[in-house]
């Protein structure tokens, strides 16, 4: 180990002046060598890890502390606890690679890679940790920032778990096999950005009681249920993706019991249910993809013993500027107090009736087919989907809009051009020579029969 | 110079069946769903084109099929030609199958071509409409069997269709929701499983992984299926086929000439 003091700096005098003044030692950088323990630490000190196993787990209580990982340090934790707590403000840890995490799995206290607690203002960037119970545990710390980590769980812990972190920023992280890749609560003006997310037990991303948080440039893949945000309010969700969660109750995000949600730019890609929305007041959504879902949109309603002490009413929905193509169902309300608005969407169901030529079509879109609507109230019923006397049943309904149970209607609906001029050159490509074929042979002259 | 040998029987009849004009309508009608399905992805186009083939194929399997095999003159003269009439009749039932086959799986091919269906899942789409002709011509030979007249036994045979395709589904929708507060998910999944086109199109969905199954029953059909739904699928066809067919053969064995 060795132990460098700080060199005297004019601009930082005063500084210095006033950490003597607290009684505090001058900040040091010090480089710990593989198989030495964690030195005693000042605030302000710098720790460098030298290339190499370093035994822990360690626990760093002064604060203003930097621990930098040169490339090849790795911190094993060896199975006991958390490898690495922090429990101090203004800590730092870079290019930290950390194994040998706990197998303690709850899911508010699970033993993990780092543990912030009371760790305000602190930073993590570009933490590896692989098949680990859990990744962050972060608790009673404001401020903190999870940055460039690169994790893989073994799907009995969350990837980042929060309670009480108001301000978290988690950004540029990739998370793979956890339980929840994102578990995050209590915790107020959270950011997650720029996160891909895959193969989650559970939750890819998972917002509770929790106001104001944005979720933006995350793409949530493959995860066993999907993404929530459930039981705080003003949640932003913009630019990001949410896709592939195939099952009974799968979606691409649910929003439960929480008011003032707005997505934007979203796409909601191959997932049973692409948007789940119960109880969910003000929700906004705008300028979003519902492409290849069971049902691209689905209201639900819960009995009144279900709702929780911070339900804000029922659910209403706008959907705006939005695009529905390629689901069984586009949308679908059980959901007798939903207020539902949709208009200026583009559908692929829609008859593409365009005198004007103003992308708006001539004729309102009743939305939602009569199946959605069984199918909402018993789900069961989706499994008659794309049967032959449900396509007849559909083609009916779609030359006949009053036919629909439904009466929700985009008033000013457009149609996805693409797949429209598609359907129609390719088929008239067939039927046109067909056509002239059958002409041709009517047109020939029988045989003479004399 | 020595006569050819004759062909086969169930070749003769293939041959007929090839010939008839009516039975190719098939091709181009399908080819132009799938034209039509071109902007649904590959999975929905190939579900979406077997439910519209069950519309389409048995009706047409049957008025072309029924009328030959229930028609006193074939069965006449295939009875005379060999000393087993109950496999006389058999075999000309598959030759109807294959030859109606042809125009079916032409279809189906360029449908899923024209969808742009990769290659695994328009080998199941094509398989499954093969399965259907075969199916719904044994169909078609049992009932005539049964009858031995064309008009009887077509009637027949669009009743089954009516009940096993129109039917069914919206029956099934409506007890599903009719019981909706009773645990009726085994009964739905076994009534789902036990009518083979419809268990067709479940496997389909689930092989295909087609994101539309939401709730209990869902996961109970998934579990019956298990990692291979096509192949009970397969299974389910063979033996309603070979069952169907079997049946045809003793009693047209058995009945009077």
């Amino acid at each position: 180990m060795s132990r460098a003091a700080g060199a005297p700096m004019a601009p930082v005098a005063l500084l210095a002046l006033l950490a003597c003044a607290l009684g505090q030692a001058a900040a040091a950088e010090i480089r710990v060598l593989p198989g030495e323990a964690l030195p005693a630490l000042a605030p302000g000190d710098v720790v460098v890890l030298a290339p190499g196993r370093h035994e822990g787990p360690w626990r760093v209580t002064v604060q203003g502390v930097t621990l930098r990982a040169e490339p090849g340090a790795v911190l094993d934790g060896l199975g006991l606890g958390s490898a690495l707590e922090l429990r101090a403000p203004g800590i730092t840890v870079e290019g930290l690679t950390v194994t040998g995490v706990g197998p303690e799995r709850d899911l508010y206290e699970p033993d993990a890679a780092a543990y912030l607690h009371g760790c305000h203002g602190c930073e993590v960037r570009g933490l590896r940790a692989h098949g680990v119970t859990a990744g962050f545990r972060v608790q009673d710390s404001d401020d903190v920032v999870i940055a460039g980590a690169d994790m893989s769980g073994d799907g009995r812990g969350p990837g980042v778990t929060a309670y009480y972190a108001p301000g978290l920023r988690v950004e540029d992280v990739t998370l793979h096999g956890f339980l929840d890749g994102v578990y995050l609560e209590r915790s107020d003006g959270l950011r997650v950005q720029r996160a891909t997310i895959t193969g989650s037990q559970r939750y890819g991303v998972h917002l509770m009681f929790s106001a104001g948080g944005v979720v933006e440039q995350v793409v949530a893949q493959g995860g066993g249920v999907g993404s929530a945000v459930m039981y705080g309010r003003a949640t932003v969700l913009r630019d990001a993706r949410f896709e592939g969660h195939g099952g009974p109750m799968a979606f691409g995000l649910l929003v439960q019991e929480e008011a003032n949600v707005v997505i934007e730019r979203v796409e909601l890609a191959r997932n049973t249910i692409g948007l789940l929305a119960i109880r969910a007041p003000g929700l906004e959504v705008r300028d979003v993809d519902f492409d290849a879902n069971g049902f691209g949109a689905l209201l639900k309603r819960v009995p009144a013993t279900w709702r929780s002490s911070v339900d804000d009413g029922p659910t209403t929905l706008r959907i705006v500027d939005s695009r529905f193509r390629r689901n069984a169902f586009d949308l679908a309300v059980d959901d007798d107090e939903a207020d539902v608005h949709v208009a200026g969407n583009a559908y692929d169901r829609a008859p593409p009736l365009d005198l004007g030529g103003d992308g708006v079509l001539d004729a309102p879109h009743v939305v939602g087919a009569s199946l959605a609507a069984l199918a909402a109230r018993v789900p069961d019923v989706s499994l008659m989907a794309f049967g032959p006397s449900i396509a007849l049943w559909e083609a009916v309904e779609a030359r006949v809009p009053g036919a629909r149970w439904s009466t929700l209607a985009d008033m000013r609906p457009r149609a996805e051009a693409t797949v429209r001029d598609a359907r129609a050159r390719w088929t008239w490509a067939l039927l046109a020579p067909l056509a002239l074929g059958a002409i041709a042979a009517a047109s020939r002259p029988r045989g003479s029969g004399t | 110079v020595t006569a050819p040998a004759p062909l086969p029987l169930w070749r003769l009849v293939q041959r007929t069946m090839v010939r008839d004009p009516w039975g190719w309508a098939l091709a181009p009608v399908l080819a132009a769903i799938g034209f039509s399905l071109a902007g649904r992805t590959a999975e929905v186009a190939v579900v979406s084109l077997y439910g519209i083939a069950q519309l389409l194929v048995p009706p047409v399997v049957l008025a072309i099929a029924v009328p030959y095999l229930a028609s006193r003159a074939t069965w006449a003269m295939w009875s005379a030609m060999t000393p087993r009439p109950g496999g006389a009749f058999v075999a000309a039932a598959t030759g109807a199958a294959l030859g109606l086959t042809w125009p079916a799986v032409i279809g189906a091919a360029i449908a899923a071509a024209a969808a742009g269906v990769p290659l695994g899942p328009a080998a199941a789409l094509v398989l499954a409409v093969a399965a259907t002709v075969v199916m719904w011509t044994a169909v078609g030979a049992a009932l005539s069997a049964l009858t031995l007249a064309p008009a009887r036994a077509l009637a027949g045979g669009l009743a089954v269709w009516g009940l096993l395709v129109l039917a069914y589904e919206p029956v099934l929708v409506a007890v599903a929701v009719a019981a909706a507060e009773w645990p009726f998910e085994g009964p739905l999944a076994l009534a789902l499983v036990l009518n083979p086109a419809e268990l067709g199109r479940v496997a389909l969905v689930r092989a295909l992984d087609v994101p539309v199954f939401a709730g209990p029953t869902g996961v109970l059909v998934r579990r019956w299926l298990g990692d291979l739904p096509l192949l009970w699928a397969v299974v389910s066809w063979s033996v309603w086929a070979l069952a169907l067919a079997w049946f045809a053969a003793v009693v047209f064995a058995r009945r009077e000439r």
